[in-house]
């Protein structure tokens, strides 16, 4: 994963935890690396030792912290220096979820190591609709969800996950989130 | 107008149609012909029938390619950039040549003109579904996003770098002080013991020799409790100085600590006061060694800078909660310390601009 998922987690713990909690947290998952550059590919196992040693310190259990992690990651990392890139490519949550494909592809272009999940949008209804979210990583579906609330909160919508189901897949994961766009208040 | 129901002649309009959902066709004199459905959402219906050079301002290519609003041949192939501030738009794209109603025809194939509409619209939001899936100015401005990252990325690096840079040199220049002030401060013990016993040499009066070996012997343990000093400063400095947990009776701890400055205090005819507070536990458990250490320079200092022959030292528990705390004050009536210097008080080698006595003083006892 590129470092901006690292910085991220970074951010997240900063702001929850403060400069200690993440001396804690780094220590625990034994991240030596103090500098991590947005645009550099790390391990993955760092992301997941990270999320471990913050899910141990936060006392929560590691889904949840990849669940708020994927709304901080939208929130406050894309938001920051992506907003308008990302509003590119949707004017609506559900446009924008569509085309995250082209979104991943694009990227690609540039950053040839990046290896994007893959996201498929059926419409159910026009404010519901089924995403399948494909990785060949295990176990970062939460993460997913978090994303789906922080990019409702990006477009100002409200997003429900009405129901969620594994799907059964011989590698890496795959879910199948249903989505329900609910009016606003 | 579909150009699908006309299968004669218009071929390269829906191949241009695949390759790009901003597809016009213009004639020679730059009327507009056909406009595709995702170009009508930004210049109108009525855009078909009127000129382009009426909807658009040509910022390229040279005028050269178009002569008085006429598209000659040499213009196919080029890159075309037009703006239109009426319409809030810009497109940039190739003319090629082609056959539209079995018409002789020029079509462009356009995209967004990205940096012309973050320029002149500020925060402008374009649809993905407007760019041929090869154009590459969302590559281009992901890039620089991705680059204005890394350059905040590399600008906070090299910060820290300098920042590290810095404080190696003020560690290299603090060693260096170290070195000349540990240097002064053994030169000092040093000489009276070797002084002293060369004049115990020489000397033939029984009062006088007891005198010089009393010199001798205090100069002599100045300069172990130096060098323990700094001993102890290198161990916490190299990570070595392990914390060890105990239970043990505090009033035993401060007995001992009473008889260790016992000698100090007389040498200064000072009276050292130790109060515990009853409500205190006659066993505590902690690092026994590490708090009588800071007690011994805490109290040894107060003994070794106040011109009071008194020094209190009081012990009492504080809670906040559930957790409950041993606090020690130490109270003595000797020069203090400048409020302004208090921040300085556990930086290694420090002593205050107040000390004007002769002690032997290493600056590392509040921090130790």
């Amino acid at each position: 994963m590129y470092g901006m998922i690292h910085k991220s987690i970074h951010g997240m713990v900063l702001e929850h935890l403060g400069e200690e909690g993440w001396k804690k947290i780094a220590d625990q998952a034994e991240v030596d690396e103090q500098h991590l550059l947005s645009m550099e590919s790390y391990d993955d196992h760092i992301v997941y030792d990270l999320v471990e040693a913050a899910a141990d310190c936060m006392n929560l259990k590691p889904s949840q912290i990849l669940e708020n992690f994927g709304e901080h990651f939208v929130k406050k990392t894309l938001s920051n220096n992506y907003q308008n890139l990302l509003k590119n490519f949707g004017q609506t949550s559900f446009e924008l979820l569509d085309n995250l494909n082209k979104l991943h592809t694009s990227i690609k272009t540039t950053f040839t190591g990046y290896r994007p999940p893959t996201f498929t949008v059926r419409y159910i209804m026009l404010d519901e609709i089924d995403l399948i979210y494909e990785s060949e990583r295990i176990g970062l579906s939460p993460f997913v969800r978090g994303l789906l609330t922080g990019i409702a909160y990006l477009y100002g919508e409200s997003l429900v996950i009405a129901y969620e189901e594994k799907i059964d897949v011989s590698s890496g994961e795959q879910t199948l989130f249903r989505v329900v766009r609910e009016p606003p208040k | 107008m579909n150009p699908r129901n006309n299968n004669k002649s218009s071929i390269s309009l829906v191949l241009c149609l695949k390759l790009s959902p901003l597809v016009m066709c213009l004639s020679e004199y730059g009327e507009i012909l056909f406009c595709s459905e995702r170009l009508i959402q930004h210049v109108g219906k009525d855009a078909v029938g009127q000129s382009l050079f009426n909807l658009f301002t040509l910022e390229g290519p040279a005028r050269a390619y178009i002569k008085n609003r006429r598209i000659t041949a040499d213009s196919a192939g080029e890159l075309l950039l037009l703006s239109s501030q009426k319409l809030q738009f810009a497109l940039r794209g190739q003319l090629i040549e082609g056959m539209y109603d079995a018409k002789f025809t020029y079509i462009l194939t356009a995209a967004p003109w990205l940096n012309w509409l973050y320029d002149n619209l500020g925060d402008v939001f374009i649809d993905v579904k407007d760019f041929p899936a090869s154009d590459s100015q969302l590559e281009y401005q992901m890039n620089l996003c991705a680059n204005r990252e890394m350059l905040a990325d590399l600008k906070n690096f090299s910060k820290s770098l300098q920042q590290a840079k810095k404080e190696a040199e003020q560690a290299g220049q603090a060693k260096t002080r170290f070195v000349r002030h540990i240097s002064h401060e053994i030169r000092t013990p040093l000489y009276g013991v070797i002084t002293s016993l060369k004049l115990i040499q020489e000397e033939t009066q029984e009062q006088r020799r007891d005198r010089l070996f009393e010199i001798a012997n205090s100069s002599a343990n100045a300069l172990m409790d130096l060098i323990n000093e700094v001993l102890d400063f290198s161990r916490i400095e190299d990570g070595v100085f392990a914390s060890s947990q105990e239970t043990y009776s505090l009033q035993n701890m401060v007995r001992d600590l009473e008889a260790g400055l016992a000698a100090k205090a007389a040498e200064k005819d000072m009276y050292l006061q130790f109060d515990i507070d009853r409500a205190l536990p006659a066993q505590i458990t902690g690092d026994k060694r590490s708090l009588q250490r800071i007690l011994y320079n805490i109290v040894g200092n107060t003994i070794k800078y106040s011109e009071s022959d008194l020094v209190n030292t009081r012990f009492g528990l504080r809670n906040n909660g559930d957790d409950y705390f041993l606090m020690v004050e130490v109270e003595d009536y000797g020069i203090g310390i400048a409020e302004e210097e208090l921040v300085h008080i556990f930086e290694p080698f420090w002593t205050s601009a107040n000390n004007k006595s002769n002690e032997y003083s290493t600056g590392l006892d509040y921090l130790l």
